[in-house]
């Protein structure tokens, strides 16, 4: 009877005497899952993705629970909606029912920026290669410079259901893409001013004029879509759920699939797929050089995505004679809405009168489309090569 | 790897201009039509 009660009181025990002889790496992860509830609740800084991110990982690093394990609810949950793609391509949907495309159709020229504004995708590329990680880690690491947090966790999910990197990998690379999303507008005003020089920000562009057919804007998706699939198939996924979304939202039919599109099915999938990633990165196996390396090279390719995009700023800057304020490059990394206010909040800085919102958004959600087709064309290329 | 991503990218996204443009102009925007309202 005393040796029952004895035991059933060790078994209360057992986890803290883990905890105390091997959870190192646990107890460092939940401190970092307390420094993302800090940042999610005090500072603001992406919260609808990092409370739930930082809950998973509190959960998974409690140990002896068995959540990750087969059967275990985040286990569950990964299967169910990442393992297979489904939760970050639910939330494309969301994005593209949200995403307004008029001003890109008004000025087609601004898409360029959105081309600039993914030069970090390939320089990163180029580094992650140099610095040792296989093909599909290098493309998934570089993956953060789309700026798009299900691109990444698409790309980087993809390869780790074929086991060509760690699951491990999968949370590191998402959370460090949602931290930079959200850190956007500390990263990039620095970079824009150090590459441009007053007199260039102060340019003041007029509004744009040119208006748009609703013929147009609904057939704008369905174009997209289609040459999405001819030319990069293995992206078409990703782009087809963001043109779904914005077809919906365009075609003025079905007011209920888009208000289900921009609430419910991607809050639902948000939380989900937090926990989920959460669920990845347990201690063991999250804390490793590959992991730092991540942060540091995520935040290289937001750099020089940013650098590109204002570069290509100041070149169309000179060849227009002065009349393009090179600000509004730095909105091409896609990060929609938030790079484009962004800009706006910049270029009024310096000049009171100048309101570079409309141009800014071209310029955003140019990049919106050039980062999910940078991530479609790396698929098809990794396919052509034969390693997918 | 690098150049072949690259350049399908640019030249994806330039296609996708061109689509637009064409987009603009077989579908152009409606004419303006003044308002009649309170003329009558």
């Amino acid at each position: 009877m005393i040796d029952a009660v004895f035991q059933g009181f060790g078994g209360l025990l057992e986890g803290s005497r883990f905890l105390l002889d091997q959870g190192g790496p646990n107890v460092v992860m939940i401190a970092v899952a307390g420094v993302m509830f800090w940042l999610a609740i005090a500072r603001g800084v992406e919260p609808l993705l990092l409370l739930p991110i930082a809950f998973g990982c509190l959960l998974v690093n409690l140990p002896l629970s068995g959540l990750m394990e087969p059967g275990g609810v985040l286990k569950t949950l990964y299967d169910f909606g990442i393992g297979n793609e489904l939760f970050p391509l639910l939330i494309f949907v969301g994005i593209g029912s949200m995403t307004d495309f008029t001003p890109l159709l008004a000025n087609p020229r601004l898409l360029l920026f959105g081309a600039a504004g993914q030069l970090g995708i390939f320089l990163t590329l180029l580094i992650a290669l140099g610095l040792g990680f296989s093909k599909e880690e290098a493309v998934a690491v570089a993956s953060i410079g789309a700026c798009d947090g299900p691109t990444v966790i698409y790309v980087s999910n993809l390869f780790a259901g074929m086991d060509r990197i760690p699951t491990a990998m999968v949370g590191a690379l998402a959370v460090a893409a949602y931290s930079y999303m959200a850190l956007v507008p500390v990263i990039q005003p620095p970079i824009m001013r150090l590459l441009t020089t007053k007199k260039e920000r102060e340019v003041k562009m007029p509004s744009p004029k040119g208006k748009v057919s609703r013929a147009a804007l609904i057939a704008f998706p369905l174009v997209v879509t289609a040459l999405t699939g001819i030319i990069a198939p293995q992206g078409l996924p990703l782009m087809g759920m963001i043109m779904l979304g914005n077809f919906m939202k365009v075609s003025g039919v079905v007011p209920r699939l888009v208000q289900a599109s921009e609430n419910e099915i991607p809050n639902i999938a948000t939380l989900f797929l937090g926990l989920a990633i959460g669920g990845t990165m347990a201690g063991p196996q999250f804390l490793t050089r590959e992991t730092l390396l991540v942060f540091g090279l995520g935040l290289m390719a937001i750099v020089l995505d940013t650098v590109g995009g204002v570069l290509l700023g100041k070149v169309w800057y000179w060849l227009s004679g002065g009349k393009v304020n090179p600000l509004v490059g730095a909105a091409g990394i896609s990060a929609y809405p938030m790079a484009a206010r962004l800009v706006q909040t910049e270029g009024h800085r310096w000049n009171k009168h100048n309101y570079l919102l409309m141009h800014a958004m071209a310029a955003n959600t140019g990049g919106q489309i050039g980062s999910v087709m940078a991530a479609a064309i790396m698929l098809s290329v990794l396919k052509g090569l034969g390693i997918l | 790897m690098l150049v072949v991503g690259l350049g399908g990218t640019l030249f994806a996204l330039f296609l996708i201009t061109l689509l637009i443009q064409a987009l603009t102009k077989i579908f152009p925007p409606p004419p303006h039509h003044r308002t009649t309202k309170g003329k009558e």
